[in-house]
């Protein structure tokens, strides 16, 4: 029996709780599989964590600092949040086989569908 | 939130020119007269402003556009970025993002430079020679 206790992410201290914006993202169906992109601009992808728990996917990401101290602000659009986006996966996904791949500030994770979740084609006798 | 669902467009924030106004009238962000953002098309993409004394520095979110989709041009003390984003779709549309920022006169054209990495494209403009602070020193 497994008495150890397990760490939960959930109870982050006070301090470490730093507000999070969802990043943009869109979800495409491709055959068998479903594609997320996420959009996280001046993410690397070894700054980037994806994690799968109790069907949810979440993606969580800190944005590094894109100015110099030294700067003056003259206008501010970007936010200095970090990145986290919760998916609750509500098909049955090929765990083993997801894949992400990071290019130019966008997360590309492709999420297999489920043998027994895949459409089937039914034939009429 | 399901998979299934996505309409969190954060790069067109309705409230980004109201919020703007507020800032405005409260005096929190004085705008700056010598380079403000054309609020017309502040859906383009978001982009932040900051200045050294060297000349100033752009910087503009452009994730998932390759480097060479993306055109830079200064033209009359305005700097113009303009990308091509191409959703990948069933119907595969080109969207053109564009903005317009004015820059004051004393950029030097011909020094500016840019850098794109991990989606955040860096625009550096630096002012020309004689504008720069100098510090001058009491002799004796």
């Amino acid at each position: 029996m497994n008495t150890e206790i397990q760490k939960n992410e959930n109870t982050a201290s006070v301090a470490e709780r730093r507000p999070k914006a969802t990043p943009r993202y869109n979800v495409m169906q491709k055959e068998n599989a479903y594609q997320v992109r996420v959009y996280l601009p001046g993410v690397s992808n070894r700054d980037a964590s994806i994690t799968l728990e109790n069907g949810m996917l979440v993606v969580e990401a800190k944005r590094p600092r894109h100015w110099d101290e030294k700067w003056r602000e003259l206008h501010r659009e970007i936010p200095d949040t970090d990145y986290r986006l919760a998916l609750k996966l509500n098909l049955r996904i090929e765990e083993d086989s997801i894949r992400a791949d990071s290019q130019n500030g966008v997360l590309t994770i492709n999420l297999p569908v489920a043998e027994e979740a895949r459409a089937r084609k039914i034939k009429i006798n | 939130m399901a998979l299934f669902r996505y309409d969190n467009d954060l790069w067109r924030d309705p409230f980004s020119d109201l919020d703007q106004m507020f800032q405005r009238m409260l005096g929190t962000r004085v705008p700056n007269p010598l380079f403000y953002s054309d609020s017309s098309v502040t859906s383009g993409f978001r982009v932040d402003l900051f200045a050294d004394d060297n000349g100033y520095k752009v910087i503009a979110e452009l994730p998932g556009i390759p480097k060479d989709k993306i055109d830079i041009s200064l033209e009359n003390a305005v700097l113009n970025i303009s990308a091509e984003l191409k959703e990948e779709s069933e119907a595969a549309k080109t969207q053109k993002l564009t903005r317009s920022i004015s820059v004051n006169e004393d950029v030097d054209a011909e020094k500016v430079a840019a850098t794109y990495q991990d989606g955040l494209l860096a625009v550096t403009l630096p002012k020309k020679a004689e504008r720069k602070p100098h510090t001058i020193k009491i002799k004796g």
